[in-house]
């Protein structure tokens, strides 16, 4: 018999989606596909709503293959950026457009596939969980992970003494001396980005603790509290993939710096772990 | 204390400011245009976290607002390149606090986004009950023109929120679909009707019956059209639904585009999560600026902070 799809929205350059397609050994039993944004512009949509509000949709990829909803047990959502708009000659504009709507197609597409969707994206972005660190960090906070203290400021001078680590400038070009002036806008401690790539490198600065939560577990958690805690978070999120990275003291003193739904899974078990539960998925259905 | 944040030249902002001014219900305006002039200041720490905004010389605690309004538009700042940072980091840092606020929120910024997709929306308001017009998204010419012949009229429009003007599949534009080969076109079966605007202002309704000869009553002028407005009462169990759909959605203040078919049956297109209601107030006299404020001016407790999405 042969199982239904497992799904990888990757890239071939993510490490983490070459590793999980091999863990996942595909074979003509157990049909593994990497979608990359480039195959799915090349590909033959056909989305339906029906007046029910029942989502269907067929795919037929280059070559000729088809894939039904039926056919898919499982998507991983590894994607880093969209499909773009097949527009020869097409302005910026015209290409921020055709990203639009190519988020918007996916957004659908998946919502109809619901609980077989490991970190199912929302209708503006592919990244799963709230949109903005502060939204990680209330969760964060209300699951009662430590947390490092934070500020956003317009202004350091509103910024009160006491606050730990340097200030960092936002932005990408602060001239000269603008700092001094007080008027720069600066942030303070926390440094979630769910998107940011310095996460690529999962386990720097030194001493930083890395917990992965994978389908209602954790891995690499210091206590079974946090690891708890961790869960939690990310069922409070709707994700089923989280790396939570703790750090800026020893042990017990550390608190979440950072968050990720793209983790690299350089972790020991992280790639055999997301395998599984993409398999249970295809098989079984949503574990949380 | 209400927070308002927009433009005062975007009408449903400068209605509901000047509602709550003439109730004489303590707010606080910030002003879109003057981002680069104001200050605003987040915390984040175990014990929850606050922080405050100063507009014009004035510091107003976060903590301190009970509701906000707002009506985000495009962040456009005159000035130098610090002036364009602070503007955008303030928009920024704003529009995370209104998502983990737990102030009464007009609308939270995530629960705006279902709006980016209507497709992704249709399966959201059919779980509240309503109908949805059957809909093709596809990049398959072929199968746009089977979709027309199948349903008779059909209309297109944008997949997401954006360049979303409704257009009727005619014979002119049946020749050019090669061109959804270069990025996925939504197309819907045509609904024949009466087009219905209903806004949702926590549980009131106000709906505003329309008549146009035009494919989208909003570009009338447009196509040498007028569009009539009146105000209506929706049968009960309808009106009922509409609350529920905004509830579903998050979303306090909604514009739900719905038709009457001749059948009677009703079929909803959509959910403007930042409705400019002003429109159809101004043609009706509902009061729906002073129903905002009135929404905003209940009394509630202090707002703790809330999860983020």
């Amino acid at each position: 018999m042969t199982d239904r799809t497992i799904l990888i929205l990757g890239h071939p350059y993510d490490p983490g989606t070459r590793s999980v397609r091999a863990e996942l050994r595909p074979g003509p039993a157990r049909p593994v596909l990497v979608l990359t944004p480039e195959l799915a512009a090349a590909t033959t949509w056909a989305h339906r709503v029906g007046t029910d509000g029942q989502a269907r949709t067929a795919l037929r990829l280059p070559g000729g293959r088809r894939l039904t909803d039926q056919d898919i047990g499982c998507v991983l959502n590894r994607w880093d950026h969209l499909p773009a708009a097949r527009l020869t000659g097409a302005s910026e504009r015209d290409r921020e457009y055709g990203a639009l709507e190519w988020q918007a197609l996916m957004a659908s597409w998946l919502a109809g596939l619901a609980e077989r969707v490991v970190n199912r994206p929302n209708a503006l972005a592919m990244d799963a969980g709230p949109r903005s660190p502060r939204g990680w960090l209330a969760l964060a906070v209300a699951a009662g992970l430590p947390v490092a203290r934070s500020v956003l400021a317009t202004t350091a001078r509103l910024v009160p003494a006491g606050i730990g680590g340097p200030a960092r400038p936002l932005g990408p070009f602060v001239p000269a001396g603008a700092s001094s002036t007080g008027r720069t806008p600066v942030t303070f401690g926390w440094a979630a980005d769910p998107t940011n790539p310095d996460y690529d490198d999962p386990l720097s600065p030194a001493g930083a603790v890395e917990v992965l939560v994978v389908g209602g577990r954790s891995l690499g958690a210091p206590t079974a509290g946090i690891g708890d805690a961790c869960v939690d978070v990310a069922n409070r999120a709707g994700c089923s993939i989280v790396a939570f990275r703790f750090g800026g003291g020893p042990g017990e003193d550390a608190v979440l710096q950072r968050v990720c739904t793209r983790p690299t899974l350089a972790g020991a078990g992280h790639v055999s772990a997301v395998a599984d539960l993409c398999r249970s998925i295809a098989q079984w259905g949503d574990p949380r | 204390m209400i927070l308002f944040y927009g433009r005062l030249d975007d009408a449903p902002l400068r209605r509901a400011v000047e509602a709550a001014r003439e109730s004489g219900v303590e707010h606080v305006l910030i002003e879109q245009r003057l981002l680069a002039h104001h200050d605003l200041v987040l915390h984040a720490d175990e014990g929850g976290g606050a922080g405050c905004v100063v507009v014009a010389g004035t510091t107003v605690p976060l903590g301190d607002v009970r509701a906000a309004y707002l009506r985000p538009l495009e962040v456009a700042v005159d000035g130098d390149v610090v002036d364009q940072l602070r503007a955008r980091t303030f928009h920024a840092g704003l529009m995370e606090w209104a998502d983990v606020t737990g102030a009464l929120v007009i609308n939270r910024p995530t629960a705006m986004e279902s709006n980016s997709s209507k497709p992704f929306q249709a399966q959201l308001i059919a779980r509240a009950g309503f109908a949805v017009p059957e809909t093709l998204v596809t990049s398959e010419p072929d199968l746009a023109a089977e979709f027309r012949r199948q349903h008779g009229r059909v209309i297109y429009k944008s997949v997401s929120g954006v360049r979303s003007i409704v257009r009727e599949l005619d014979d002119a534009v049946a020749a050019r679909l090669d061109r959804v080969r270069s990025v996925p076109t939504m197309f819907q079966a045509y609904v024949p009707g009466v087009d219905v605007r209903v806004h949702v202002v926590g549980s009131r309704v106000f709906a505003t019956e329309i008549t146009s000869a035009s494919t989208d009553y909003r570009y009338a002028a447009r196509d040498g059209n007028e569009a009539l407005l009146a105000a209506v009462e929706l049968p009960q169990e309808v009106a009922a639904q509409c609350v529920q759909l905004s509830t579903q959605l998050h979303l306090p203040l909604c514009g739900i585009d719905l038709r009457r078919r001749p059948d009677g049956r009703w079929i909803c297109f959509e959910v403007n999560p930042m409705p400019a209601y002003s429109y159809y107030e101004a043609n009706t006299g509902q009061p729906i600026a002073q129903a905002i404020v009135e929404l905003c001016a209940e009394p509630r407790p202090a707002p703790p902070l809330t999860a983020g999405r």
